[in-house]
């Protein structure tokens, strides 16, 4: 937790650098795709449990609600791409 | 024998910069995971277990806030599951249409 330990990248050499990039990259990836996640869920959620809460346990409609509601919104977004790349072309 | 060397000394060697770099960005990256968890959770628990929000929060109120707060966690993990699985077969199916054989 201690954020004021400062690392001095100057004593990294080049095969550490390169390592960090990766790092960095698939660090980068993780977190968009969580981001991604936490949008996601936050809309299906809003779809998918309507009636009123009465256990902490996913049931299973719920459960398939949720992997549909991810399935057809990714279907919705690669269609809206597609759209706008047929417009682009145009 | 301390790769990771101690969080009271500054880091001396290549692999200790680097080791408390990467470090240092996981431990921020679950943090901001677990704030914007904490947000969405609050918001939609909020919504969906306090109809009319009292002089205090009543026990079924707070019955269901915890039943929320697990039902959405499970959500989210069967969310993160299919859109992983998804997106990586859509990636497979791009890089079969391009021809290429590379993976991720």
């Amino acid at each position: 937790m201690d954020a004021s330990t400062q690392a001095d990248v100057s004593k990294l050499n080049d095969a550490d650098k390169k390592e960090l990039q990766q790092v960095l990259v698939a660090e980068s990836q993780k977190a968009n795709i969580q981001q991604a996640v936490h949008n996601l869920n936050e809309i299906c959620f809003k779809k998918c449990v309507t009636g009123k809460i009465t256990s902490g346990a996913l049931d299973r409609s719920e459960e398939t609600c949720a992997q549909n509601c991810v399935e057809r919104w990714v279907d919705s977004q690669m269609s809206v791409l597609k759209q706008l790349g047929s417009m682009r072309s145009q | 024998m301390s790769f990771f060397g101690s969080s009271s000394s500054t880091p001396s060697s290549s692999a200790e910069v680097k080791a408390a770099i990467i470090q240092q960005l996981q431990q921020e990256q679950a943090i901001t995971n677990a704030r914007a968890l904490v947000d969405r959770i609050n918001e939609n628990c909020f919504e969906a277990c306090i109809q009319t929000p009292g002089s205090s929060t009543s026990s079924a109120e707070n019955t269901c806030l915890s039943n929320c707060m697990n039902k959405y966690i499970s959500m989210w993990n069967t969310t993160h599951r299919t859109y992983v699985k998804r997106m990586s077969n859509e990636q497979k199916t791009n890089a079969a249409l391009a021809g290429s054989g590379s993976g991720l």
